[in-house]
């Protein structure tokens, strides 16, 4: 454990620590473009100069480790003018594109300019050196002028992916990177390509030209792709999702997500959401208030005493889930969410980098619930043999298998709480508007039996609410009470009630979330 | 730079007679002490807080006669402070030529104070306002009600946890401010807002026996438009139209004002060639709202042909105005550090001709004015106050100037490089209507005489300062490098980024110091942007100063006042 | 009914019917002079009572300034002798609505101010009309907060609307002259075309969900007839060594 000093701070860490990890870790402020925390470091921007005592020259802080007794500045005049030297070099053949660069208000060169640079031009327009703009690789965008030639890209590339898409190719102030014939990037991975990149270099194609950045608010969230349960922020504007970006998180998913993840906003500012409570009536669907329909299911269910049944979603969150069963064991009746068996795939890997088998974020929260408790197929049966006379489905999942048309429509009354229009619901008697992941507060319990948190990022479409309001208001109406008036209420009535989760509550959960044991065989599969 | 505290007597930390004074009178009650970029602010606790005004008013080594300010601060959630509310109060020395800020601090569940409205008169306004924006309950003041929003008004709405753009409808205007005594045959008359006398924004009613006024209530709030919490929520840049908008007679000036303070808050000067532009457009401005001024004013009592004459030379000085920016009235032409961009070749000419028409107008006016009987008789001996009463409403300006208080924030604590000029300060000797029309014409004279010298002094250079933090670089530059390229975009998205602290600037505006005080956290909006009106004060005394005179003159009074309804209720 | 007014001495005037036709004044144009209805040569013209009376309202207008800001300033400004408002028969400012029948409201109006803006407006006889002066009357400008009325239209019908902060007094003209062309033509408002925008949010004036699926729309139309959509904006892709002819890249 070296013992050092920075800027007049005395610090003591850990063998091996790099003095940017340091400094970061201090609060003091090292410019960078090439070094980043889950890439191998490379050393190559020469920005994140330092001045060190008894070293004649000044050193990269991000490949150099700290001794015991080494005293750091990092802010010196010597320093500073590197840096500045540096980043003017940086800058000698940029182009003058912020106008028209996705990157401008996230960019490391303006952040930069601002905290180390401040100098004047020396360059004129004529004299930059030109190279290809716009080229197209499928989901990312090169601009071999913006790049910095840092290697983060190649560095992502070959450590994270193996993949090796990108290469320097020239020499000397035409280098330039490039894919083999401009070959578009074909893996899943290729969104990260735009994170990493400190400048406009690379773009997602996806992205490009739909958002100043300056505009988005962010919001912590999780991923609702798979069961690995990635970090990631939401970027909306008015309520309008934008994109996903991955949030670092050392123990799920470092810095990276996958592509099908990063779309998964374009499902929630759509028109096909369900936004109103509506009821099936001799001549078709009629609007109601979500009150008038809770009312509605309320009254079948009552008359149905003991033959309902009631089947969740691994897609909702521990709170929805929570409140679905408490309302299943106060009505009585059957219980389950194993639609399609994804418990089986919940820690199934389906390539080396972060997607699953599984593709509900809850799986493994549905199941410490205690949610897997009668069969789904024993639910079908009975509904086939016309002993359910009230189904209640806590999104449409059963609905969608057409082995199960003939069964369901046995039952004389299904209800659905569904975020999306779609032709299944036309088999129901009574639609519920569902908040979206994004709409809500709530937790995951990832394949780690990590448990995250889900903020609300936008608002919800017309009278859409949380799934856990939903059957609170059921509950209500068949006699019994949640208790609970908030997502985070709803958490402390399930942290008392399911064992592993007791000592658990937002603030602990935090930003990163907080993972409990996993049984000994779970373990031993997910190392696999 | 050239702030005006940096060039005041500081008496500064330990050695200041202020904070001597108040140790030894209030023992724990003095909770802290601070001084930064010159002012000096006192923090004591709630028990002492009348004790501590007091002691500033009365002591005679501290003779905080003055009273300018009085705001609520919200710091929700902020970290550092314990507790959520804050009131400021800030008063000025004439004698000693200081400024102090006092400060209280007050928890959430139980904001409530002691008035001050037993210790300076001003106070009572000040504190209505607080309440009504803030919340915090002043004990002992005399009427605690809204101010500036109407009675239907629900929530505090300067709380930070008051969402900008939510209203209340009011359905009906209130209809009665008095009552009539049991028993007694008087008449209440309204007058206002909608009156040409009020100017469209202001009301009073009146209790009259024949013609003579037994009581008067005044009511403001009719052009309550949120300049406070809009600026919470607009960059440094953002609220320079704003501020035009404030007083809108001689918008310049009040942007030049708020370029100052938050030159102050930056430790960035302007250049000195931006300076001196600045002091010959304010002093324009000066000459205009003088001019609007005496021509509503008289006006008001039925003589038009005056306010034909000086709208000619306003005219003129719109041209140059025009020139400079291209706007008439709301200009917008001063920056952080500087101004927008250099003035016209022919600027030189452009004031020189102003200066004649308005030398020509002023001459005509006053052969018009000064002397003529009907104009003396109804003016002479009509609004009087005295100057130790002028102090304590907080009058500032040619009203006090006019009750022979002669205080003048450009002499006593020169900003803008005006220690350069030569100019006198006119003070009136009985402080009445007329006292308070002589010092503005005289003033207007004496602007005359700054410019003509500043322009003779115009010195060459750059308009703006080249702190790249806070200029916006030349488009030039910014169309053909990266780097301007680069500053500009991180300025405009990410704004001026000022350091953590608080101060209060101020200059000399038409109606009396301006000031600004501005609570700074670090980020890109204001945390808390408090102006300080100097009519705002000024008209918290007209309710008063009408009482037992003719229902006639109080329409005289209001003119001579010059109560503009921008920087009233902001 | 049509009424036919003669009027003499047209020639004293300067006007020479026999060589320019006949001047109907309140039309505001020439006339044939053979037509039927022109009676005893060239001095007399005819017209409606209908078109006289409004030539006569639109060239006597007494405008009542209800100035509460900053717009009042310059208001003053076009009243008086640079810009000289009397030139369109428009100087005798009234300060009773009584006497007043176009309102010109100069400043912002805020919530406290409302209800004494529509008091002040029902009290002005018919005919009248109303010229919202600079955007804080028209829209609120840029005070959107807690407690400015968010465009006078949100209570009282308005005739012409003046953009500016304020505007230009040639843009205040211009609007006036706008009013005395509605008066010609007998147009007049006669409702609030605001709603009540009470509480609306300060998010952004445009709801983007909404406008998103108008760009859908305004896309797949664009495909549907062969063209690219707006979102789909082709860049040129430059080719290698070439330079660009205006020598500015990107």
């Amino acid at each position: 454990m070296p013992t050092f000093t920075i800027d007049g701070k005395q610090l003591e860490v850990p063998t091996g620590t790099t003095v940017i990890q340091a400094a970061l870790a201090a609060g003091i402020y090292v410019p960078y473009f090439c070094w980043h925390p889950d890439l191998p470091v490379d050393g190559n921007c020469r920005m994140c100069l330092v001045e060190i005592e008894r070293m004649p020259k000044l050193q990269i802080a991000c490949n150099t480790q700290v001794t015991d007794g080494m005293v750091v500045r990092t802010n010196s005049e010597k320093a500073a003018q590197a840096r500045r030297s540096t980043l003017e070099f940086l800058l000698v053949n940029h182009p003058i594109d912020c106008p028209v660069c996705d990157q401008a208000g996230e960019c490391y060169l303006q952040d930069q300019y601002m905290k180390v640079g401040l100098h004047d031009s020396k360059i004129e327009i004529e004299e930059k050196v030109k190279k290809r703009k716009v080229v197209d690789l499928g989901p990312i965008m090169l601009d071999a002028e913006r790049c910095v030639l840092c290697s983060r890209c190649l560095r992502y590339e070959s450590t994270v992916t193996g993949t090796n898409s990108l290469q320097f190719v020239n020499r000397g102030n035409v280098t330039q990177i490039a894919t083999f014939e401009n070959r578009p990037i074909e893996h899943e991975y290729a969104g990260n390509l735009a994170d990493v990149c400190p400048v406009g270099a690379l773009l997602s194609s996806d992205f490009r030209f739909k958002m100043r950045v300056w505009f988005l608010k962010e919001s912590e969230s999780v991923c609702p792709g798979c069961s690995t349960g990635c970090n990631i922020y939401v970027d909306q504007r008015d309520d309008v999702p934008e994109r996903l970006r991955p949030r670092r998180n050392v123990e799920v998913n470092k810095s990276w997500m996958c592509d099908p993840g990063r779309a998964l906003y374009k499902e929630i500012a759509v028109t096909s959401r369900v936004s109103g409570a509506r009821l099936k009536q001799a001549k078709g669907w009629k609007g109601t208030s979500v009150a008038a329909a809770l009312d509605e299911i309320g009254s079948w269910l009552k008359g149905s005493g003991n033959s309902v049944a009631f089947v969740a979603s691994p897609q909702a969150t521990n709170e929805d889930l929570f409140a679905f069963s408490v309302l299943a064991r106060s009505v009585g009746g059957l219980l389950d969410f194993r639609v399609g068996d994804p418990q089986l795939r919940v820690r199934e890997r389906l390539d080396q980098v972060l997607q699953r088998a599984d593709r509900n974020p809850n799986t493994q929260g549905a199941l410490d619930l205690g949610l897997a408790r009668d069969g789904v197929d024993q639910i079908v049966k009975r509904c086939a043999a016309g002993q359910i006379k009230a189904l209640v489905l806590l999104g449409p999942e059963l609905l969608r298998n057409p082995a199960n048309l003939d069964a369901l429509a046995k039952v004389p009354f299904i209800a659905v709480m569904a975020t999306h229009e779609g032709p299944e619901l036309d088999r129901v008697h009574a639609i519920l508007p569902l908040a979206m992941w994004a709409e809500v507060e709530g937790t995951f319990t990832n394949y780690q039996r990590r448990v995250q948190r889900l903020r609300k990022a936008v608002a919800a479409p017309g009278d859409a609410r949380p799934g856990w309001e939903l059957a609170a208001g059921l509950l209500q109406r068949s006699g019994g009470t949640l208790a609970a008036t908030s997502a985070r209420e709803v958490f402390a009535r399930l942290a008392q009630a399911v064992p592993d989760y007791t000592a658990l509550d937002y603030k602990l959960i935090g930003s990163t979330g907080r993972a409990l044991r996993l049984p000994d065989a779970a373990a031993a599969e997910a190392r696999v | 730079m050239a702030s005006a505290v940096e060039t005041a007597p500081t008496p500064a930390g330990a050695s200041s007679p202020t904070l001597r004074v108040l140790r030894d009178k209030l023992g724990d009650g003095l909770t802290g002490v601070d001084e930064w970029r010159g002012d000096l602010a006192i923090s004591v606790s709630r028990r002492a807080w009348l004790e501590a005004a007091r002691t500033l008013r009365e002591h005679p080594e501290l003779d905080y006669k003055l009273f300018l300010d009085l705001c609520g601060v919200d710091w929700l959630d902020k970290d550092g402070h314990d507790e959520r509310f804050e009131v400021v109060l800030h008063a000025y020395s004439v004698s000693h030529k200081h400024h102090v800020r006092l400060k209280v601090a007050l928890p959430e569940n139980d904001p409530r104070l002691d008035t001050l409205s037993g210790v300076y008169k001003g106070a009572n306004w000040f504190e209505r306002e607080a309440w009504d924006l803030y919340g915090i309950t002043f004990m002992g003041h005399p009427n605690l009600s809204r101010i500036l929003t109407h009675e239907e008004f629900v929530g505090h709405p300067m709380r930070k946890d008051y969402e900008t753009p939510k209203r209340h409808l009011l359905k009906e205007a209130k209809q009665w401010l008095l009552k009539v005594p049991e028993g007694s045959e008087h008449m209440i008359v309204n007058i206002g807002p909608s009156h040409p006398a009020m100017h469209g924004a202001f009301r009073v009613q009146v209790l009259l026996d024949g013609e003579t006024i037994q009581d008067a209530e005044a009511e403001i709030g009719y052009m309550h438009r949120n300049f406070e919490k809009m600026a919470e929520e607009r960059s440094y840049w953002q609220i320079i139209p704003y501020t035009d908008r404030l007083n809108y007679c001689s918008s310049f000036m009040n942007g030049h004002g708020y370029a100052l303070a938050v030159e102050k808050l930056l430790g960035v000067p302007a250049p000195p060639r931006a300076e001196a532009i600045r002091v010959i457009l304010s002093e324009f401005s000066r000459i205009m709202d003088h001019f609007i001024c005496i021509g509503a004013n008289v006006v008001d009592l039925g003589a038009i042909t005056p306010f034909f004459v000086v709208f000619r030379a306003r005219e003129a000085i719109y041209d140059l105005l025009e020139a400079c920016c291209g706007a008439r009235l709301t200009v917008s032409y001063v920056r952080i550090g500087g101004l927008a961009q250099d003035v016209p070749d022919n600027f030189d000419a452009l004031c020189k001709a102003a200066v004649v028409s308005v030398r020509d107008v002023t001459d005509q006016m006053e052969r018009l004015l000064t002397r003529n009987p009907i104009f003396a008789n109804r003016f002479r001996e009509i609004g009087v106050m005295g100057a130790e009463d002028a102090l304590s409403w907080g009058w500032a300006g040619p009203c006090l100037r006019g009750s022979g208080v002669a205080y003048d924030v450009r002499k006593d604590h020169p900003y803008s490089g005006y220690e350069q000029y030569d100019f006198d300060v006119p003070v009136g000797t009985v402080g009445d209507c007329y006292d308070r029309y002589l010092v503005r014409v005289a003033e207007i004279h004496q602007s005359l005489r700054i410019i003509e010298q500043a322009l003779t002094k115009l010195p060459k250079g750059p308009v703006i300062t080249d702190d790249k933090k806070v200029a916006l670089p030349p488009k030039s530059e910014v169309y053909s490098n990266i780097e301007a390229l680069m500053n500009h975009f991180k300025l405009v998205y990410e704004g001026i980024l000022p350091p953590s602290g608080e101060v209060y600037g101020y200059t000399e505006a038409a109606n009396g110091e301006l000031g600004y005080y501005i609570v700074s956290d670090g980020r890109k909006f204001p945390w808390r942007m408090k102006v300080r009106p100097p009519c705002f004060a000024i008209y918290a005394a007209f309710s008063e100063m009408i009482k037992g005179g003719m229902l006639a003159d109080a329409v005289a009074i209001i003119g001579g006042l010059n109560v503009i309804a921008g920087e009233l209720d902001r | 009914m049509h009424a036919y007014l003669a009027v003499a001495g047209l020639r004293r005037l300067g006007y020479h019917p026999e060589a320019m036709g006949l001047l109907d004044l309140f039309r505001g144009k020439f006339v044939d002079p053979t037509y039927p209805s022109v009676h005893g040569g060239g001095d007399i013209i005819t017209t409606t009572l209908d078109a006289v009376v409004k030539w006569g309202r639109k060239s006597s207008i007494w405008p009542m300034p209800f100035g509460t800001a900053c717009c009042a300033i310059e208001f003053m400004a076009v009243s008086f002798s640079h810009y000289d408002i009397a030139r369109f028969g428009a100087e005798v400012l009234r300060f009773s609505p009584r006497q007043a029948d176009l309102m010109f409201v100069a400043g912002t109006i805020v919530d406290k101010q409302a209800p004494i803006l529509k008091t002040i407006y029902d009290q002005m006889p018919e005919p009248k009309w109303v010229i919202s002066m600079g955007v804080c009357a028209s829209s609120g400008g840029f005070y959107r907060s807690y407690h400015t009325m968010q465009g006078i239209d949100e209570i009282i019908p308005v005739d012409v609307y003046v953009p500016g902060c304020p505007p230009s007094p040639e843009a205040l003209l211009a609007a006036l002259m706008k009013i005395q062309e509605r008066i010609q033509k007998g147009e007049q408002a006669k409702v609030p075309q605001g709603e009540h925008r009470l509480g609306a949010s300060g998010a952004g004036a445009i709801d983007r969900r909404e406008r998103r699926t108008e760009w859908a729309e305004d896309d797949a139309s664009r495909l549907a007839a062969g063209k690219p959509g707006r979102g789909l904006l082709q860049l040129r892709v430059l080719p290698p060594g070439k330079e660009e002819p205006t020598g500015h890249r990107g």
